[in-house]
């Protein structure tokens, strides 16, 4: 076997080792950074419900009218002149 | 002989060979399948992603059922590293009332060494989940239904709960109507996981989206159901009945506005899921009359003029007489005190004109020999009666032995408000709606110049707000028992809508068995009055 041949043959299998391995690293940064954005969406997920929770409770009819109760809370009753 | 050192090892070698040939042979081609799958589920994870449920708005975009998420906690003794005691003590300080809660399952839990895992129903938040990051505790996600208004239209919005398989089902009202909208879409990942068990996502090899449920936009409109709401508790309580339903409809489109039941704590226990406003079938009354004289004009039995001239005394069929409520007679009544008078004599001789088949054949113009199509779960239908003699068809002139649904009673009364036009109810707002023309114009402009001088000059004049202009009829119907009618309850209501010539809401108040007073006139009516001048403003 002509000597360059074999040279050639373990200039291969090294390339393809280094690539192999680089490859693999890419595949396991690119999943985790995946499964990372998935976990910050379903957190954001639960951060936007949990809002939402609290916006509808201060908003609704039945805590309004227990503030109104509380008399903490406060009429509007000035009015603007747009004349 | 010897053999020779090089022979003996490549007999060996190839021996060895051989054997390996075949147990290759056996491992590819014999069990080459069944192991084939059993790499396939050890490399390969299938990954379910639960949608979220469809959320439910009233009619100012207000959400009335949203969704949290919450985690279920469980504790695998084998992975604790600290006492149990401590633990739920830890556990009682980030979240008040869990030792209170789970009481004896903690005890048995604490107690039984063989019990190694124990799940509890206690629901925590995303913060106490994190803070309790101890080993030996895991959580599991669980995501629930909210209302925001606490127990606003309950029955209307129907409840979630988990079917035998862990899917969530919505059982009643629109949870239960609109499931298949709600539900959403399950996605699936099929895809090689990690060591650590993880799903390698960049290497996906099969995958369906997860779509959530649809959201719902009602015709409910808030302020006007929290204000019927109270007002019915109010009511029943106040004129001691069994219960009490009230339904109000949009009188052009046929959206519901507000429908709600309020049961007495005495008396039978209310279902979270029944609403008896489409369940409850009853026999409507005298406030079926107004919809007998726009039969009687519509098919020109009877003209605007017309007079009764046998209203002077009570009417014999067979064996039965038919009487007034007060036992009186008005002779010569027009049709404008035949209703005001709430004329039972008066009617009888009215269907008698009009005749079995035009009844029958308005009857079921009206729907109300059917459903009326709702869009909610639990409707009932109507039975419509196959024989009709003569006294039936006589009582059905003043609503007695023919039965209804709430919302079918609202919806044919309706057709008189809206310019004879009949529109079905319906809850969301998209809901395609083809009017239906039952009545002609110069009827209606008639029935509703009657129905307006009966609450102008009828017994519930004192009652009516004098800003609004009203056009209604209450009912008095007895209650059917076995062979006969009882004398000691009876179911009151009061219909009607406001103002006459445009209105925009056509209201029933139902109260069954008030015991203060048995008459429509003097229990359903004021409830009426009193819901018609709150909610005017608000439309």
């Amino acid at each position: 076997m002509p000597k360059y041949f074999v040279y050639i043959l373990v200039v291969i299998i090294f390339i393809q080792t280094i690539f192999s391995f680089y490859y693999s690293s890419e595949i396991i940064n690119q999943n985790s950074q995946l499964y990372q954005s998935q976990i910050e969406y379903q957190n954001l997920k639960i951060e936007n419900q949990n809002l939402e929770k609290k916006f509808t409770e201060l908003t609704s009819i039945n805590y309004l009218l227990s503030k109104q109760q509380e008399k903490s809370f406060v009429y509007v009753n000035q009015r603007i002149n747009l004349k | 002989m010897k053999i020779p050192r090089v022979k003996t090892i490549s007999i060996t070698l190839t021996i060895c060979f051989i054997f390996i040939i075949c147990r290759f042979f056996y491992i590819q081609i014999i069990t080459g399948a069944e192991l084939r799958e059993k790499a396939l589920t050890q490399t390969y994870k299938l990954e379910k992603t639960i949608p979220s449920r469809g959320k439910i708005y009233s009619s100012d975009n207000f959400p009335l059922v949203v969704n949290i998420t919450n985690y279920q906690l469980s504790i695998y003794k084998p992975n604790l590293n600290q006492d149990l005691n401590q633990i739920f003590t830890k556990i009682n300080q980030i979240h008040p009332q869990f030792t209170e809660e789970n009481t004896k399952l903690i005890e048995l839990f604490k107690n039984n060494s063989n019990q190694k895992w124990l799940t509890f129903t206690s629901l925590f938040t995303e913060e106490e989940k994190n803070q309790l990051n101890i080993p030996g505790l895991s959580f599991e996600k669980n995501e629930k239904r909210y209302y925001p208004e606490k127990t606003l239209a309950q029955p209307i919005l129907g409840m979630v709960a988990k079917n035998d398989q862990g899917y969530s089902i919505g059982y009643g009202g629109l949870e239960g109507y609109y499931q298949k909208q709600l539900k959403g879409k399950t996605g699936f990942t099929w895809s090689p996981q990690d060591a650590t068990g993880k799903a390698i996502l960049t290497k996906k090899s099969w995958n369906s989206v997860a779509t959530d449920g649809q959201n719902l936009y009602t015709t409910i409109n808030r302020s006007i159901q929290f204000q019927v709401e109270t007002e019915l508790k109010k009511g029943v309580e106040k004129y001691d009945a069994d219960s009490g339903s009230i339904t109000i409809m949009d009188t052009k489109t046929g959206g519901i506005l507000a429908m709600t039941t309020f049961t007495a704590t005495n008396s039978a226990t209310p279902s979270a899921t029944k609403i008896n406003s489409i369940s409850d079938l009853f026999e409507p009354g005298s406030i079926f009359k107004p919809l007998i004289i726009a039969i009687g004009l519509d098919s020109k039995s009877i003209s605007p003029d017309y007079i009764c001239d046998k209203c002077d005394q009570t009417l014999k069929i067979g064996d039965y007489t038919i009487t007034n409520h007060d036992n009186a007679t008005h002779p010569n009544s027009s049709l404008k005190d035949i209703i005001k008078n709430s004329d039972n004599i008066g009617m009888s001789h009215i269907i008698s004109k009009i005749g079995l088949e035009k009844f029958l054949y308005y009857f079921q113009k009206l729907g109300l020999n059917q459903k009326t199509g709702i869009d909610l779960q639990g409707e009932s239908r109507p039975n419509v009666k196959t024989n009709w003699p003569e006294i039936d068809l006589a009582t059905a002139s003043f609503g007695q032995g023919i039965v209804v649904t709430q919302a079918g009673m609202l919806q044919a009364f309706n057709t008189i408000a809206n310019n004879g036009l009949l529109v079905k109810p319906h809850l969301l707002i998209t809901k395609n709606n083809n009017p239906k023309q039952i009545f002609n114009s110069n009827s209606i402009k008639e029935i509703k110049s009657i129905l307006k001088y009966s609450v102008e000059n009828g017994v519930v004049s004192v009652m009516k707000p004098k800003n609004l202009e009203v056009c209604a009829k209450s009912g008095t119907a007895q209650i059917a028992i076995k062979g006969g009618y009882t004398d000691s309850s009876t179911i009151a209501s009061y219909i009607g809508f406001s103002p006459c010539d445009n209105p925009k809401f056509t209201m029933i108040v139902t109260i069954n068995n008030p015991k203060s007073s048995p008459w429509g006139s003097s229990t359903a009516a004021p409830i009426w009055f009193d819901l018609a001048s709150k909610i005017d403003h608000l439309l």
